[in-house]
């Protein structure tokens, strides 16, 4: 996992070709031993673009400052590889099933935070698994947001 | 500041789940291939669910600005087709967030600080 990227590539170093991804996959079950991994930190400065890109997204007269609440850290379902070859997932089978946020503050644009993204927890429930991804973001030593993702794969194929 | 009551998004519109794909890099064709979603039990392509949020959060936002906010703990019950525009009601510790069917396609748990 890179540690010390000053910018998320979001659109080259970690994204791929969904398709093929949702095809190779197919069959697969959620990996129960990617509890603990740790898939990506990153020291990076929030980009005015990015926000700007969320923003553009939400389309209102107060995206720009919701923007700075609803962060895009390798979360998505199908943002970051790591993620799912990490998990292991079918996404046929998988959908988001619920995300918490807490903030002490917006982000703002230029500050520089350090991200960390991390399986929390992975645990069955009857025939369907449930994957717990925690998104942690610094600034120095204080927390300025947390994303937690919950993501259910479906036990039936 | 007088707490929240309700309000109502824009309809959601493939432009936006387009841009809110690239924005977080999420192009899964459950987002942007009808056929693909067809294939999937569909009617059509969905909101990603993150884009469902952050609009129900910047609903919150335009009352309370987003100094205020605290948390925010969502669970998705439904999806959310191009076209529909949601409504999002105060309940007794938060939101809950309906389609114009007046189904709940999301709740969530809410905290706002005074400032």
């Amino acid at each position: 996992m890179p540690s010390d990227t000053k910018r998320l590539d979001i659109g080259g170093a970690i994204g791929f070709s969904t398709y093929q991804s949702i095809e190779r996959r197919k069959g697969n079950f959620v990996r129960l031993e990617a509890k603990g991994t740790r898939l990506f930190r990153s020291s990076m400065e929030v980009d005015a673009a990015q926000l700007e890109a969320v923003a553009s997204a939400i389309s209102t007269d107060t995206a720009a400052e919701t923007s700075g609440l609803v962060n895009w850290f390798g979360v998505s379902i199908d943002g970051d590889e790591a993620l799912v070859e990490a998990l292991g997932m079918d996404l046929s089978r998988t959908m988001l099933a619920g995300q918490a946020y807490t903030w002490t503050r917006p982000l703002e644009v230029g500050e520089d935070v350090e991200v960390e993204v991390s399986v929390e927890d992975i645990y069955p429930r009857g025939k369907n698994h449930f994957a717990v991804i925690r998104t942690e973001i610094r600034s120095g030593d204080d927390i300025v947001q947390t994303q937690r993702t919950t993501f259910i794969e479906s036990g039936n194929e | 500041m007088t707490t929240f009551s309700s309000g109502t998004t824009a309809a959601v519109t493939r432009e936006q789940i387009s841009r809110y794909a690239d924005a977080v890099n999420d192009h899964n064709p459950v987002h942007l291939d009808d056929e693909f979603a067809k294939r999937a039990g569909l009617p059509s392509v969905i909101a990603h669910g993150p884009l469902t949020l952050a609009l129900v959060i910047d609903r919150l936002v335009a009352h309370y600005g987003a100094d205020r906010l605290r948390s925010f703990d969502a669970r998705l019950k439904a999806p959310v087709f191009p076209g529909e525009s949601l409504t999002v009601t105060s309940t007794n510790d938060g939101v809950s967030v309906t389609n114009a069917t007046g189904d709940v396609v999301a709740t969530a748990t809410l905290e706002v600080v005074e400032l």
